[in-house]
């Protein structure tokens, strides 16, 4: 598949023709603050935007959609499923937000599938902008998951900022339909423009403020569940749910029914493992009574339950979770020393 | 003289201590490899060696201070416990968090805790509302010049290339990483106050109006540039209708996180409603009611009692201006009951008493 040069003239003529047929999602000024939202003309798009403080994956996973409506109908009762097929495309997803969907579908689509995710996913297009310059609090390279994307990570097409163009690599057959549709906008990329794109890659990974080595970290956290290190690090934590509800590949969710009269409906929302009374049971036990066990909680499903069951870590080095810490807790300082208590103890 | 900013690409190796400062100005290293954190060498020595005393005279079983965070723009709270943890504990212009809100969970503990004049006003408003004992609290207090906004530094400078922060009066620098260049660092100039939080440039109360003891000679209150209540006149100046829209665009931001909330020293109820699920009172989805009635109900209870930390609007992940609703409490407060809560001891809040000169309830709803 041909590479594109689009130039940012263009790109305006790029995005009506995107919304021909789908509902364009892109990064836009919601009081102050850059935010992925549909979009109603091109020149919304506020393109000198970093990592959007909330992910795009909202549009797949939102924090509440009603799943069912229900009516009681005499003896039986009627129901109404939601299932969202509207075509949506995200455009300027980060590296790091799509391949944090590529781990939510293990979630929804294992061993069995959630009809209302896999609808969302299917009928969304990932068109995703390269990372140039890394945040403050990245470090995506540490798995992988950015700042650079190949093919295999799921986007349709990869664009890179190039200056005065926007390179477009294509990944997949629905990139290269969007590609054929728009062919007249473009010029075909050289061997020259592919040089730099890998320039900037190795300059953006070689930018990136933060790294975490997770060699030997499950092994190592294995020894240290009963560990102090857990009180004491968990002790300046605030029990919030920021840094969970940021995270874009946190998917803990709650149901629950709201109901009126004889009517009602059946709503999923987020939930966080942070908050008190996440584990609460009926009769009253919770199982992670204090900070302590949520966070730690938190931290062994990541870290080491995810990469003994899947074999990656449920994280993709966004940094969100620390921009969001109303502590500057920071999940690399908390996981390198969590992995140092342990060479101690040896 | 202030340079303007440019954006500059982070380094990742890069050597300390490159001022002629650095022999005076302990430099510690941090997480971030390359950076460094400027700590203010006198107070964070003076705080370390009343800290040690306290935990082996058995004073306190915990000190809460502040620690080098995961960059030069960040502390982080500490909790020391023993004597040799008392190393990591700093004073720098980062030292933001009020950390009065850990009292909620440790209040039958003997606790140390280090404590700005803004922070003393928690501690005062709890003691009033007896969510503390007095004698359960060493109070470290610390005379504040000021602490920078994390948020207005990154406007000015790539967060991800500074590499170090110092002061030197009025003045800040920074030190940020040149792109191509591994051997010299530039360093930006910046007025402080136009670093600093927007409560520290309106600063009434710099001093700890309650502490058992000071680290540092108190300071004067800094000169105001502006009106305290700006942002909440103009707003007031706006039809109800601008304001119900301006509101909602805010809180239709809002995540639920509870970040505002649970950072806030006054909202100490044991269990909270938000929480609550057996009965769930109210949705945890950013249903734009319950958001609305979220933010509202704890904006009511808060008269009288907010002391202004705004811990509530920096914490928001979301950039939503809590920080207007408190103020305008605060400035109806004040000009309703004469009062500014965190002030004195031995005067009653204004919720909790009745005098016959209050303010009629049509003057209330007006």
């Amino acid at each position: 598949m041909q590479d594109t040069l689009i130039h940012k003239g263009r790109i305006a003529e790029f995005i009506h023709e995107l919304m021909q047929d789908s509902q364009v999602i892109a990064p836009v000024s919601v009081g102050g603050q850059a935010r992925f939202k549909p979009i109603e003309s091109p020149e919304e798009v506020e393109w000198g935007y970093g990592n959007t403080t909330v992910s795009p994956t909202e549009f797949i996973l939102p924090h509440s959609e009603s799943l069912f409506q229900f009516e009681q109908r005499g003896t039986d009762f009627n129901l109404t499923y939601n299932i969202d097929n509207v075509n949506r495309t995200i455009l300027g997803i980060r590296p790091c937000d799509v391949s944090s969907l590529r781990m939510l579908d293990e979630v929804f689509k294992g061993k069995y599938e959630d009809p209302y995710y896999l609808s969302r996913r299917n009928h969304t297009t990932l068109i995703a902008m390269m990372c140039l310059e890394p945040g403050g609090s990245c470090f995506c390279s540490s798995f992988g998951t950015g700042p650079g994307l190949d093919a295999e990570a799921g986007a349709d097409l990869l664009l890179v900022d190039l200056g005065e163009a926007f390179y477009v690599q294509v990944f997949t057959e629905r990139g290269q339909t969007i590609m054929e549709r728009v062919a007249s906008m473009g010029t075909p990329a050289t061997s020259a423009d592919r040089e730099q794109v890998e320039v900037l890659a190795v300059q953006a990974a070689s930018n990136m403020p933060r790294t975490l080595d997770l060699e030997g970290l499950p092994e190592a956290m294995g020894q240290l569940f009963e560990s102090a290190y857990w009180d004491k690090i968990s002790r300046k934590c605030l029990a919030c749910g920021a840094c969970t509800y940021l995270c874009p590949v946190c998917y803990c969710f709650d149901v629950f029914d709201t109901c009126s009269q004889a009517q009602g409906e059946r709503v999923r929302c987020w939930d966080a493992c942070t908050f008190k009374s996440f584990a609460l049971l009926s009769g009253g036990h919770n199982p992670r009574p204090s900070i302590k066990e949520s966070y730690r909680q938190k931290m062994y499903h990541k870290f080491k339950f995810a990469i003994e069951r899947h074999g990656y870590a449920l994280c993709v080095g966004c940094g969100r979770c620390l921009e969001a810490c109303p502590v500057d807790m920071d999940i690399v300082q908390v996981l390198s020393g969590a992995k140092s208590q342990v060479v101690e103890v040896v | 003289m202030t340079h303007t900013a440019t954006q500059v690409r982070g380094l990742v190796e890069v050597v300390d201590e490159h001022h002629p400062e650095a022999e005076r100005v302990p430099v510690l290293t941090r997480a971030r490899s390359g950076t460094s954190i400027m700590v203010d060498t006198e107070k964070t020595e003076r705080i370390r060696e009343r800290v040690r005393g306290l935990l082996s005279e058995g004073r306190v079983e915990y000190f809460i201070g502040y620690e080098a965070g995961s960059d030069p723009l960040h502390v982080s709270p500490s909790f020391v416990q023993q004597t040799d943890e008392v190393e990591h504990l700093v004073w720098n212009l980062m030292s933001i968090n009020n950390l009065v809100t850990y009292l909620k969970r440790y209040r039958k503990q003997r606790m140390g805790l280090l404590v700005k004049g803004c922070d003393s006003r928690s501690v005062i408003e709890l003691l009033k509302l007896h969510q503390v004992k007095r004698e359960n609290v060493y109070l470290l207090g610390v005379p504040c010049t000021g602490i920078l906004d994390p948020k207005k530094v990154a406007a000015r400078c790539n967060p991800a290339a500074i590499l170090a922060i110092r002061e030197d009066h009025d003045l800040v620098f920074i030190e940020v990483g040149v792109e191509g260049r591994t051997d010299e660092p530039q360093v930006l100039e910046f007025e402080k106050h136009d670093l600093l939080f927007d409560k520290c440039r309106s600063c009434d109360y710099p001093n700890p109006l309650v502490y058992d003891e000071l680290v540092g000679d108190p300071v004067p209150v800094r000169a105001r540039v502006g009106g305290k209540f700006e942002d909440v006149e103009h707003l007031e100046q706006s039809s109800i209708e601008e304001r119900l829209s301006f509101w909602q665009e805010q809180f239709n931001k809002c995540i639920r996180c509870y970040a505002c909330k649970n950072v806030c020293p006054m909202c100490f109820c044991a269990e909270c409603l938000w929480e609550k699920r057996d009965p769930q009172w109210v949705t945890k989805y950013p249903n734009p009611n319950d958001t609305f009635t979220f933010h509202m109900i704890r904006a009511y209870h808060m008269v009288g009692r907010c002391t202004g930390c705004m811990e509530c609007e920096r914490v928001c992940p979301v950039d939503i201006p809590l920080g207007t609703i408190f103020k305008k409490i605060e400035k109806d407060c004040l000009e309703l009951f004469d009062y500014q809560p965190g002030l004195e001891l031995d005067v009653v809040p204004p919720l909790s008493t009745f005098d016959e000169g209050d303010q009629s309830q049509e003057d209330l709803l007006r």
